[in-house]
């Protein structure tokens, strides 16, 4: 299996090349691209080998959920390597995640075979008509819906999934199809990404590990990754400081 | 200044309600599972029920409750925790789509 992993970020060189370094170490083989969402002087610093520059308002948000904040700019940007690369899957993951497994590839696709899943995601749930604020805030507005009904091969044509952007890993297909999607409104990624698979067919599955690691309730220090490393988990997210003192 | 008294004037919003929350609240459980789904101070209000609190918790479905006899004079609404999706994947006409079930 090919993998590419898409690492969307906005940190320094150092952390970058400290960030890349320690994804290939737990992907060997994997191709590392980096998806940059900081400045335009930042990403003329950047040293390493795959990278592109995101140039999309709709990422650059403060308040990410009420501003809806968008990874189609994020997508759309990774598809000439993803052309190029030909990769089977990709794994879609954020600067403050880190990866502990050694065998992180062969967990994902051990996970891709039992839930026989297209894209696999954290926290997923089914939302419509629940307490979930970012789509009760979505579903005030008609065309939210009436987009999905146009787009959906479902029978159930105005179900919504949540999950978070973070470690998704897409069957490459499936990533293409969803970065090429125009909806006519912006739609916040935890919504757009887990809801655009499940409706253009794509089989949306859990991973099937702690979800308390990848939860972003609260910040991880150095101490829990060291301690995650030794019990022998997979990831854990949020590490923010992690790649700018060390790594 | 304006922006630091309305910031600081939010979170102190922010900490009465949570104040309220747990002194006034009750454990939100779903009816399904028996799990906790989280906290909230449910009030009814102008003919709507007002769930405070609940914040970014598990997403739950509010519903009437079957019960063992029929009353016509009380119904108790409860909580459900949503269910994670676990749908086949439909075949379109992309080439490269995995082949869809039956």
């Amino acid at each position: 299996m090919r993998f590419l992993v898409l690492l969307l970020t906005h940190q320094d060189s150092t952390a970058v090349r400290r960030m890349v370094d320690w994804w290939k170490g737990k992907m060997p083989g994997a191709q590392i691209v980096v998806a940059y969402g900081g400045s335009r002087e930042g990403f003329d610093s950047l040293d390493v080998e795959d990278a592109y520059f995101v140039d999309d308002p709709e990422l650059r948000t403060r308040d990410h959920p009420r501003e809806r904040q968008s990874y189609l700019g994020v997508m759309r940007g990774a598809l000439p390597f993803i052309d190029s690369g030909a990769p089977d899957w990709v794994y879609l993951a954020e600067y403050d995640e880190v990866p502990l497994a050694e065998d992180f590839s062969e967990r994902l696709m051990a996970n891709v075979e039992h839930e026989d899943a297209d894209v696999l995601g954290h926290d997923l749930f089914r939302v419509d008509g629940t307490s979930n604020s970012h789509y009760l805030a979505h579903a005030y507005d008609p065309g939210f819906i009436e987009f999905w009904k146009g787009v959906s091969v479902r029978e159930n044509r105005s179900m919504v999934l949540s999950m978070l952007g973070c470690g998704s890993l897409w069957r490459a297909s499936a990533f293409r199809e969803i970065a090429l999607l125009k909806p006519p409104l912006r739609i916040y990624l935890e919504l757009y990404l887990p809801t655009a698979a499940h409706h253009l067919g794509y089989r949306v599955r859990p991973y099937g590990m702690d979800g308390r690691l990848m939860h972003p309730s609260h910040e991880k220090s150095r101490g829990d990754v060291e301690r995650e490393l030794e019990a022998g988990s997979w990831c854990i997210h949020p590490c923010k400081e992690f790649w700018l003192y060390g790594g | 200044m304006t922006e630091l008294m309305a910031v600081g004037s939010k979170s102190l919003k922010r900490r009465v309600l949570d104040l309220a929350v747990r002194v006034l609240g009750s454990d939100i459980m779903c009816s399904r599972t028996g799990l906790k789904a989280g906290r909230a101070l449910v009030l009814p209000f102008r003919g709507k029920i007002w769930v405070l609190g609940l914040g970014g918790s598990k997403p739950v479905r509010a519903i009437f409750l079957a019960r063992p006899d029929t009353r016509y004079s009380i119904h108790t609404i409860g909580f459900e925790i949503s269910e994670t999706p676990d749908f086949p994947r439909r075949a379109t006409e992309h080439p490269d789509r995995p082949p869809s079930e039956p």
